[in-house]
């Protein structure tokens, strides 16, 4: 459940630099998608091979804001939009440095399109992030 | 998409003895359904102890596990052991609908194979490892039942007090709960054991896995079609994934909740509630896991509503032995299982809009195609069929 946060290298970068940076894309992250209105970026580091239906898995995540304080706190689930349903496991969300946090125990029981949900939250609103991962 | 074909009628001197003059073996499958194919194997699995149970693995706890598992002393009434249902001639199930204990059952016995690989256990999920689910049915006074005095007996007499102490430690230093939890372990190291073996599909997965489309090409056509249906419009595949044929988690069939008027069956909501009231986890103080590593599915499983009248997806090895079939053993043959697939009433469904189910509307050619695929599925029990000595 762990392979992902041995993945260090690159992600240390992102990690220890301040998230009022404008962060840079490094290899093995990927930045989710958003609606444009929405300032806030965030970036994932997925290692697609730890993608295994019926394992779990973790990811780490990283939010890029010229606002050092543009989330208080982020939710994260994922949905088959086709299928209609959601995870039956909820993972654990860590904060592990400013605008940084580990997802850990992430499970796709079925294959096919999955999507990875992130709210973060600042106040009484949310921002919607999303980013699609196939499961074999 | 681009066809595999290996069409061997121009090299009839290639196939197996026995098959008719002018036969055409042909691989059916297309590149995207043999990669299918390859994910529903290897088999066997490489089996892991369980970390959680100190007695698996141990040749001595299997053996007295196999003893415990024919022994009838453990009920209330001398007269039940778990064979008495699990019946080894049977595919370690029976041919009832629903099990008997001292009481009718609400549901069709488990077959006991392959169990080393779930990562839950029971229709309803309401244990999280062998062993608390091997003592389960003892637990139930509707079910077996037992005597603390009959267990400790057992536990003590000479055939076992030996083995026992060098496993679990002296058997006068544990507690009631202590010694049913040890007799679990005991049973459940057995249970390990009880796998099935390589099935004719096996054989056509690792053909196509080894580029040996002569051999592939023996698989019989009807089994393949079925295949066909069976990752493809039949969408079958989405739940009954991976070697075992199952995704080992619980989805709602369609079929009736209804136990008896007025009493429904909640399934893996009530599975889930059960788990959490159970001292016997992966995260309790019964698990020899110091670790708790296997502990992360009990702490973040889910209880939703969709859960209400949903059961596990049972594995397929071996299905054609099973007979008869759903949680509540409702549909008598793999040929009425299909049959409610096919015709399957959405107006049935407990699943929040879950889109996954949908009539099928097989023909009968087609119906055909996919039992042959499923009794394609069989494989003799490893090590053959388990007596009580």
């Amino acid at each position: 459940m762990n392979r992902i946060l041995n993945v260090v290298g690159a992600g240390v970068f992102l990690l220890s630099a301040s998230t009022a940076q404008a962060c840079e894309i490094l290899h093995g992250w990927t930045e989710m998608d958003r609606a444009r209105d929405v300032p806030t970026r965030i970036l994932l580091d997925l290692d697609h091979d730890a993608v295994t239906v019926g394992q779990p898995f973790d990811v780490r995540l990283v939010i890029c804001s010229p606002d050092t304080e543009a989330v208080d706190r982020v939710d994260v689930d994922a949905i088959m939009p086709l299928h209609r349903h959601g995870m039956n496991y909820r993972p654990a969300v860590r904060l592990t440095a400013p605008g940084a946090y580990t997802v850990e125990g992430l499970f796709f029981h079925m294959p096919g399109t999955w999507q990875i949900v992130v709210r973060a939250y600042r106040g009484g609103g949310s921002q919607k992030f999303t980013l699609d991962v196939e499961a074999q | 998409m681009r066809r595999w074909l290996a069409i061997i009628a121009l090299f009839a001197a290639m196939l197996p003895a026995g098959s008719p003059p002018g036969s055409t073996a042909e691989i059916l499958l297309t590149e995207s359904e043999i990669a299918k194919a390859l994910s529903h194997g290897p088999w066997p699995l490489p089996g892991a102890r369980d970390m959680s149970n100190r007695a698996s693995g141990d040749p001595s706890a299997i053996m007295l596990g196999r003893q415990l598992f024919f022994d009838a002393a453990l009920s209330l009434s001398g007269q039940i052991s778990c064979a008495s249902c699990h019946r080894p001639l049977d595919g370690f199930t029976e041919r009832k609908p629903r099990a008997m204990g001292f009481e009718l059952q609400d549901r069709n016995t488990l077959a006991l194979l392959n169990l080393r690989h779930q990562r839950w256990f029971g229709w309803g999920g309401q244990n999280d490892n062998l062993w608390a689910q091997s003592i389960a049915p003892l637990l139930k006074p509707d079910e077996m039942g037992f005597r603390e005095d009959r267990l400790v007996s057992i536990l003590a007499s000479a055939e076992f007090v030996e083995p026992y102490t060098a496993i679990f430690g002296p058997l006068s230093t544990h507690s009631v709960t202590e010694s049913l939890v040890n007799a679990g372990k005991l049973l459940a190291a057995y249970l390990e054991t009880l796998e099935t073996g390589r099935s004719r599909f096996d054989l056509f997965r690792d053909a196509l896995a080894e580029g040996d489309l002569v051999e592939a090409a023996t698989y019989p056509q009807a089994a393949q079609r079925g295949f066909k249906l069976f990752v493809g419009r039949g969408r079958c595949s989405l739940c009954h994934s991976g070697p075992l044929f199952s995704n080992g988690e619980f989805h709602d069939a369609g079929r009736p909740y209804f136990v008896e008027p007025g009493r429904v069956d909640p399934g893996r909501h009530g599975g889930i509630e059960a788990l959490r009231r159970s001292p016997f986890t992966l995260d309790g103080q019964y698990s020899d896991d110091n670790e708790r590593s296997e502990a992360w599915a009990v702490r973040t499983v889910v209880q939703q509503h969709a859960n209400f009248g949903s059961f596990r997806v049972p594995g397929l090895r071996n299905v054609a032995q099973t007979a008869p079939y759903i949680h509540d053993g409702s549909l008598p043959t793999l040929h009425d299982v299909v049959d409610h697939y096919s015709n399957i009433d959405l107006e049935r469904l407990h699943a929040d809009g879950e889109a996954i189910l949908v009539p099928l509307r097989l023909t009968e050619a087609e119906a055909a195609d996919l039992v042959a695929f499923l009794e394609s599925l069989s494989g003799a029990p490893v090590g053959g069929i388990p007596g009580p000595n």
